[in-house]
Order: structure tokens, then C-alpha cells, then sequence
């Protein structure tokens, strides 16, 4: 037979899309809020968490459902698992955003994302992962672009189309390079002969456009500042993991390649958000140089720690996103110089909010701090001594502007600020979650990696 | 032998008061008596380790050991010796006074400066007390976030620029400790500091002087010595009085501390080929900072670098690896930390009074506040070294030691207690002496309760200490025999 339909190792991905379509359908024939339809959503992918983690292993050895998917192992259920709760996660911080002005669609976009993420993880030839990592940019360039009533925005979207749809047509052209080279677009067919390599790296700075590796990272921060603060979010997390996921697949040798985009990405990191006013375009810097941190894992081949790394990575900042959410701040037009003074406005939060940059800093003994030391001992480890040296030396580049916000947070008077007047509480479920998460920031790395 | 944990209760009984303080939020009267007796209670715990030590063992004392994560291998390691008791008394004993000195200084946010100042007092106690380098790393950086945030919050005019510098410089050397700590789990499987001990001279040869420059630099950015000094007077000048009392008694000795539990018995043979440059800086620290001093119209400045100078002393003391110098080198750090804090107060009790550090603003301060004067002949004297003071023996304790080995640098380092004499008798007399020229001067009143109480228990720890050094000595000799077992076993 041409292929073999095992239905019900296809489970997850197709129940994902059940649900993000049945949203969708909500969506268009009811008018009920965002914030109803991503309740429903964080009720019925809750269903699917528990669905994958206890009912979808009984079918998982029957093979994968088609020929482009591997068959599901214990590694690969973790990921959809991951997957699904940054979702869910994600679907509880945006109930204390305002997000009455934009569509509500971008609860189901965000689960079709997830849905590319399911295919990508699941994937064992080059077609299949080129569907994935497609599917999910074309939800991306939506994303940037759905605040409609901001120029900015539209700006964001188109650029981001423009780069976006240049790399995958890089991508394209080393699958089809590697397919004229070996014969076969499987994974199991790559080779590192001569040609072969060419074709990897060309497939290679397709995935790392989409990460935000320097030397590619030039769309990052334009399209983090223009994009609205959900889909920012998306882009951080979901598109992030996708494609560190799948260049974990590929299992290619090229240290030499990661280095030099390791050693870039730090640099520009470190030194390009010196200078930025804009609140989320320094999060794109800062962004930039943990995708180094990353590559750095990378070349050390633990791949296990790249993909710890970056999920507490995603953790610190979407307890920035949330705390300065429940306070009721704008995040999309936020200067930082507008956060001078809120210890005095909103004392408790900004203790969180300083825990939170303190970690992304790496100072004991918070979960970034963990994370920065199990990545650098990792490579001193495997005797990457000069990089080590260098690494360590551009964290502290970062830990000035960090230490900056805190400054202006604590140490600074309130100016004529952008806050408004009356700080929103909205009671007791955004705290206990914000206080929550920074516990697992403060003291989560007790518990041992 | 005690068989509760009572170091981790010493560690614990600061960070509680300050998570109280933060946590509930109490009223300004209830907050002076969580600090003292906060304070107090840790001072008791400090001394209740003195008297139980054993002075013949050389083993570490009052151990805790508890795995963490193994895979990094960090343990929750505690235990003291007798370097480390003596410093954790220093540091209980001016947390007291740094108190009661607080509580009358500070007007605004008293309740938010005792929690960064608990914090502070909890994390340094947990650095002396650790035995794992990783567990030692950890609370050496914690420690900086609340000196940040107190130079920050209640500094002078320049103080964010003192504080950045304070915080980035330290930073930038303790990641360098970090790697060096990382190659030695890698290499070692054991970052526990008793292990290290016995099996830290088989690590690579061409790797232990990498190594050793590592973690020499880390601890040089923190005493400070010469090169690498230039964050100490921004961050005493700003800090305000209590903060600066604290990073000088305390706070540098962290640098020395990690000198001799670290850097000495772990790399001998790469201390041994290597001690000269640390001998030749502390030469020119030494020299330098005392004609800088001499040249300062600020008073605090004065005072900072002259910190310099004696912890060029203690430097000195501790590369010139002999029993001698080591001994002198400990017994400067508790000297000077007793000494430069009581001379902090000193400028402290006048900065609040006459509201100026300029020297050239004061003159005839004596006439006005004869029981200030007479403290402050003390102090002076002391940090010259005079004897009968304990300033004395720590600069003659480390003379003797570098001159068995280092004749000629310990010439030049003598030559510093003439240059110490000479700015500090010269500060004494413009500001004490003379004829009162500025007129809020003669306003002013001679010293509080507080003050005379702290400036007291100053004066009869410096003097007992002149007086009858061996109770410290013979603290010391099991640590400092360790120390220089290693070094010439090599």
C-alpha cells in the first residue's frame, strides 16, 4: 500500500485541530469575548494534556500514522505535552490583558500554531517540516500584523513576511539541494559530505531565521516592536520551541556553523539592547542573546539542556508579560523609561517584577541563574574553554541594562509616567499566579534538573 | 559538642528578620526592636560558637552536610574553622553596631534598609560558613544585590554611578570564579573545600595557572588590591555611613577569606611560582594609596583608601606564605575591619552634624566634642599602629612574615606605615584642631548615647586586641598550619 493509515497514532495532532477549529466555528457564529473563547480553549486543551499524557500512550506503538511522521516516542510525547501547556499558560496570562480591541481569532491561530509545533516535533522528512515550520509562519505574519488600527503593526506583519518568505525559500532550496545530493528528503538519508553540508546550512539558516539567531536576526526587534503583545508571546515561545525542536532533530555536526552564530548572537544581544527605549524591542534583544546561550548547547550537544534553557527562559518572561499585565500597563507602547518610579506605585509587584530581571540576569539563586550555570558547565565541560570565557564575559552586558530597569524602578522618582492613574487590581487570581511563578523562578532549581 | 545545627540557625536568624520586616510590614517602633534583638540574638549565637570551639582539632567545626544536585555538585556544606570564626564574630559583632548606628542615621525607610541590611548580614555569614565552593560562589554573589540596592537607595549624590561600579566590577570577577569552579567539578568530581584540599595539586599543571589567575582575580576585585581598586572609594564615598562601615570591616574580607580558603591550599604549586605578583601589587597598594590619601579633601575618601593601604598590608601578610605572615594577614583583616569601621562611625557622627565631608569645612571640632576627639585619637592611632593597639600587630605580624622571605618589599611596605601616619595625623589635626572657622561647627553637640556606646565597645575590642592577641593566635594555629602544610608540601 502507498501508506498505511494507523489512525490512532494520529491522535493528537488531529484532536488538536478539532479543537482550534470548533474555536474558530465559536468564534464566527457566537459573539462571545475573547476571554470566553480562551477559557473554552484552556478547558478543552486541558482535556487534550490529560488525553496525551494518560490515554495516548497505549496507542503510540502502533506506529505513526503516515509516512512523514515518526512513530511517537516517550520524547516526543513530552514535547506536544510542552507544547499544550505553553498554550494553556499562555491562554491564563492573556485573561488580565485588555485585548478587547483586537480580533478575537488569535485564540485559534495560537492553537493552529501549537498544531504546527505537533507536526514539526513529529516529523522525519525534510517536506514535513517545511508544512510545519510554513504553517506556523503563515500564522505568524497574521499574528504581527492583527492590530489593525496601528501602522505599526502593518509594518511589523509585512516585514516579517518579506524576511520570513525569503528564508523558507532558502530552506527550500537546501531540501532540494540535500534531495539532489542524497535521493531522499528523510532524515535518515542526511549526509555531511561536501554538497551535503552546503545543503544543511542552507536548511540551517532557514530554521535559525525563525529562531532569531544572529546573523539573521535583523527582523527581530522591528517585528517585536510592531507585533501586538500576544503574538509576541507566541513568537517566543511556540515558534521558538518548534524550531529548536527540529534542529535538535536534524542531529548535523556543524559545530563551526553554531559557534559563529553562537558568538554573534551573544554580541549583538548583549550590545544592541544598550540603547533601546522601546520596552519590547529590548525584550528582542534580550531575546537574541539567550538564542546564543542556546546555540552554545548546541555545540556542546546536550540537547536536553537547550530545550530546558529555553522553556526557563520563556518562564521569565512570560512572569514579565503577566506581572506588568496585572498591572494594568500597556505593554505594546511601553518605554522602559516609563517603569521609573513603580516601586513607589505598586511596591509588591515590582519586588516580582525585580525577581523576575534579576533572574534573566543570572544571579544566584533564581532559575536563570541555574539555567546560565548548567549551560556554561556543560561547556567547560566538553573543554569549549575560549567560548566559556566568552560567554561568561557578555553576560555582563545584559546584567547593566537589567540592573538598569531595576534602578528605575526602585531608585528613581515617579515622572509625569504613561502608567495609568489608578494601577488595575483585578484581584487575587493574577497575584497568586504571579506569585507562584516567581517562586518557581526564585527557588524552582532546588528541585535537581 | 552542641548537635543542633547552629551555624544554619546563625545564617537563618538575619534572613527571617528581614523576610519578617518585608512581610509584615510593622510600625517604626517595632522595627527597632526586631532589629536589635534580631541583631542581638545573632551576636549571642557567634560567641556561643566561639566558646565552643576547639581550638586543638584541625578539623572543620559544627558541619552540616546535606546533597543538593549532584549533577553540578552542589552540597549544602557548612562548617568553620578558626579563620571563619573569627569572622563571623567580626561580622555579628559589627551588624550589632551597624544597628544601633542605623537606627539613629537613617530617618526615611528604616524598615526597607534593615531588610537589605539582614539580607546582607545572613548572606555574608553563609559565605564564611560554607565549604562548597559552588555553595560559596552562590551567597559571595546573593550578597551583592543588597549592597546594591542600599548604596542605591540611601547613597549620596553620585551614588547610582558607585553602585553600578560596585555591582558590574564585582560581578565581572566573580564569573570568572565561576568557570574555575566549574573546571574543578569537572576535573575533581568534588567541589567540597576539605576534598579539594588533598587532591587539588593533582589537577593539569598547565591548567592550575590559568586557574589560579582566575580566582585571583575574583577575590583581588573584591579586598581590593591595586589594579583593580578603583570601585572602593566611589562606593565608600556615596554609601551612607553604615554601609560603608560594613563593606569595609566585612565586605573585603570576604577577598582575603577566599585567598585562604581558596586560592592557597587548593593551588599551592601555582601560588608558590606565582606569589610574587600579588606581593608586588600589594607593594605598590600600599605606596599609592597612602600618598593618595594623603592628597584626598574629603574625609571618607581619606578613610577609603587608606582601607586600601591596610588591606595592602593583609595581602602582603598572606603571599608571603609563611606562619608568620599568614597570621599577621588574618589578624589585619579582623584589626582594620574593627578599625575602619569605628573610623566610618567617626566621620559618620561629624558628616550628620556638620553636613559636609570636606576637610576644609571643619577645623576645631575638638573644642565642641571632647569625647568625639578623644575616640577619634584612638582610632587614628590604631589604624597608624600604634602598639598597645591591634593595628600594631597585624602590620608587624605581616612585616615579620614578608621579611623572612621578601626583604626588599617589605622595606617598601614599611615604609607605608610612615605615609599612614602622615595623612592620618594630618586629617586628624585640620579637622580636630585649629580654630573653629565654620560656623555650624559651633553648634553642635558632642555624642549621643548611641554613639558613645558603639565608639566604646570599638575601643575595647581594638585595645584588647593590641593587648592580648593570642587569644586570636592560638585560634588560628590549626587553620594556618593547613594552609602552609599544603604550601610546602609541594
Amino acid at each position: 500500500m502507498l501508506f498505511d493509515l494507523k489512525l490512532s497514532a494520529l491522535a493528537p495532532g488531529a484532536l488538536l485541530l478539532g479543537i482550534a477549529l470548533f474555536v474558530q466555528i465559536l468564534n464566527l457564529f457566537t459573539r462571545l469575548a475573547s476571554c470566553s473563547l480562551s477559557m473554552i480553549s484552556i478547558l478543552l486543551v486541558s482535556g487534550l494534556i490529560l488525553f496525551i499524557y494518560y490515554v495516548y500512550p497505549c496507542a503510540m506503538h502502533l506506529g505513526s500514522g503516515c509516512s512523514g511522521y515518526l512513530p511517537h516516542t516517550h520524547k516526543i510525547q513530552i514535547c506536544l505535552l510542552v507544547f499544550c501547556i505553553a498554550c494553556n499558560i499562555f491562554f491564563i496570562i492573556s485573561q488580565q490583558i485588555r485585548l478587547e480591541e483586537f480580533p478575537s481569532e488569535y485564540v485559534s491561530l495560537m492553537l493552529f500554531s501549537a498544531l504546527g509545533g505537533f507536526i514539526a516535533t513529529s516529523a522525519q522528512d525534510f517536506l514535513t517540516l517545511f508544512m510545519a515550520i510554513e504553517l506556523q509562519a503563515l500564522i505568524s505574519y497574521i499574528l504581527s500584523s492583527m492590530a489593525v488600527r496601528s501602522s505599526l503593526s502593518s509594518e511589523a506583519g509585512l516585514k516579517y513576511f518579506c524576511l520570513g518568505v525569503i528564508s523558507s525559500c532558502v530552506m527550500l532550496f537546501g531540501i532540494s539541494l540535500m534531495y539532489g545530493f542524497v535521493g531522499s528528503i528523510s532524515y535518515y538519508r542526511i549526509s555531511l559530505d561536501s554538497g551535503c553540508s552546503f545543503a544543511i546550512a542552507l536548511i540551517l539558516t532557514g530554521l535559525l531565521f525563525k529562531l532569531g539567531a544572529s546573523p539573521f536576526h535583523m527582523w527581530l526587534p522591528d517585528v517585536y516592536q510592531g507585533s501586538p503583545i500576544f503574538a509576541v508571546n507566541v513568537f517566543m515561545t511556540i515558534n521558538k520551541l518548534t524550531v529548536l525542536i527540529s534542529i535538535i532533530r536534524l542531529r548535523c555536526q556543524l559545530d563551526m556553523f553554531f559557534t559563529v552564530a553562537a558568538v554573534s548572537s551573544l554580541v549583538v544581544g548583549a550590545l544592541g539592547a544598550l540603547k533601546q527605549v522601546n520596552f519590547k524591542r529590548f525584550l528582542a534583544y534580550s531575546s537574541i542573546f539567550n538564542v546564543g546561550y542556546i546555540l552554545i548547547c548546541l555545540v556542546t550537544k546536550d540537547y536536553k539542556l537547550s530545550v530546558i534553557y529555553l522553556l526557563i527562559y520563556t518562564l521569565n518572561v512570560f512572569m514579565i508579560f503577566s506581572i506588568l499585565a496585572s498591572l494594568g500597563i500597556e505593554i505594546d507602547t511601553l518605554q522602559i523609561l516609563d517603569l521609573q518610579g513603580l516601586a513607589f506605585r505598586a511596591k509588591f509587584q515590582s519586588i516580582l517584577l525585580a525577581i523576575c530581571l534579576l533572574s534573566l540576569m543570572g544571579i544566584p539563586p533564581m532559575l536563570g541563574f541555574a539555567a546560565k550555570y548548567y549551560v556554561l558547565y556543560k561547556t567547560v565541560a566538553t573543554g569549549n574553554y575560549y567560548l566559556a570565557v566568552f560567554a561568561s564575559g557578555m553576560t555582563l552586558v545584559p546584567a547593566y541594562y537589567y540592573l538598569r530597569i531595576i534602578k528605575l524602578m526602585f531608585l528613581e522618582q515617579v515622572t509625569a509616567s504613561f502608567l495609568p492613574a489608578k494601577l488595575l487590581s483585578y484581584g487575587a487570581l493574577c497575584n497568586v499566579l504571579n506569585v507562584i511563578g516567581v517562586l518557581i523562578v526564585s527557588f524552582g532549581w532546588v528541585v535537581a534538573l | 559538642m552542641l548537635d543542633f545545627p547552629i551555624l544554619s540557625i546563625t545564617i537563618l536568624i538575619p534572613f527571617l528578620a528581614a523576610i519578617y520586616i518585608l512581610a509584615f510590614a510593622p510600625s517604626q517602633k517595632y522595627v527597632q526592636v526586631i532589629s536589635l534583638s534580631a541583631s542581638t540574638l545573632t551576636l549571642a549565637f557567634a560567641l556561643l560558637l566561639l566558646k565552643n570551639f576547639d581550638v586543638e582539632s584541625y578539623d572543620f567545626q559544627f558541619v552540616e552536610q546535606y546533597t543538593l544536585i549532584s549533577r553540578i555538585g552542589l552540597d549544602f556544606f557548612l562548617g568553620i574553622d578558626g579563620i571563619s570564626l573569627l569572622l563571623i564574630n567580626l561580622m555579628a559583632f559589627l551588624g550589632l553596631l551597624c544597628v544601633i548606628y542605623a537606627l539613629s542615621e537613617i530617618k526615611q525607610r528604616v524598615a526597607e534598609f534593615m531588610f537589605f541590611f539582614f539580607l546582607l548580614q545572613s548572606f555574608i555569614i553563609a559565605s564564611f560558613a560554607a565549604l562548597n565552593l559552588l555553595l560559596f560562589y552562590i551567597f559571595f554573589e546573593m550578597a551583592l544585590v543588597p549592597m546594591y540596592m542600599i548604596i542605591g537607595l540611601w547613597g549620596g549624590a553620585n551614588r547610582i554611578y558607585a553602585s553600578y561600579k560596585f555591582f558590574l566590577y564585582t560581578l565581572a570577577g566573580s564569573v570568572l570564579f565561576a568557570l574555575c569552579i566549574m573546571y574543578f567539578y569537572k576535573n575533581a568530581s568534588t567541589l567540597s573545600i576539605p576534598e579539594l584540599y588533598s587532591i587539588g595539586y593533582e589537577l593539569d599543571p598547565r591548567h592550575q595557572k590559568w586557574l589560579w589567575w582566575g580566582v585571583f582575580i575574583a577575590f583581588a576585585i573584591k579586598i581590593p588590591m591595586f589594579p583593580f581598586h578603583t570601585w572602593l572609594p566611589d562606593a565608600h564615598v556615596q554609601a551612607p555611613t553604615t554601609a560603608s562601615a560594613i563593606l569595609a570591616g566585612v565586605l573585603l574580607k570576604l577577598g582575603g577569606y577566599g585567598f585562604l580558603r581558596i586560592l592557597l591550599p587548593i593551588l599551592p604549586q601555582a601560588s608558590k611560582d606565582l606569589a610574587i605578583y600579588p606581593l608586588i601589587m600589594s607593594s605598590v597598594a600600599i605606596i599609592y594609596a597612602s600618598f593618595a590619601a594623603i592628597s584626598q579633601k574629603d574625609m571618607k575618601k581619606t578613610i577609603a583608601y587608606s582601607s586600601i593601604a591596610h588591606m595592602g598590608f593583609v595581602t602582603g601578610g598572606i603571599f608571603s606564605l609563611s606562619y608568620v605572615g599568614i597570621n599577621g594577614g588574618i589578624f589585619q583583616m579582623l584589626s582594620h575591619g574593627l578599625i575602619s569601621a569605628a573610623l566610618f562611625f567617626t566621620v559618620g557622627s561629624l558628616y550628620a552634624r556638620v553636613h559636609t565631608k570636606q576637610i576644609d569645612s571643619y577645623g576645631g571640632v575638638a573644642a565642641k566634642m571632647p569625647a568625639l576627639a578623644s575616640f577619634f585619637m584612638i582610632f587614628m592611632l590604631s589604624s597608624i599602629g600604634l602598639p598597645g593597639t591591634s593595628g600594631f600587630i597585624g602590620e608587624f605580624l605581616c612585616l615579620n612574615g614578608l621579611f623572612e622571605q621578601h626583604y626588599f618589599i617589605s622595606a617598601i611596605s614599611a615604609f607605608g606605615i610612615v605615609l599612614s601616619a602622615v595623612y592620618m595625623l594630618s586629617l586628624y589635626k585640620k579637622v580636630m584642631f585649629g580654630e573653629i572657622s565654620n560656623q555650624v561647627i559651633a553648634t553642635i553637640a558632642d555624642l549621643s548615647l548611641q554613639e558613645r556606646f558603639i565608639f566604646t565597645l570599638l575601643t575595647v575590642a581594638i585595645v584588647l586586641l593590641g593587648i592580648f592577641p593570642n587569644y586570636v593566635n592560638k585560634l588560628l594555629k590549626p587553620s594556618i598550619e593547613i594552609i602552609t602544610g599544603a604550601i610546602y608540601v609541594i
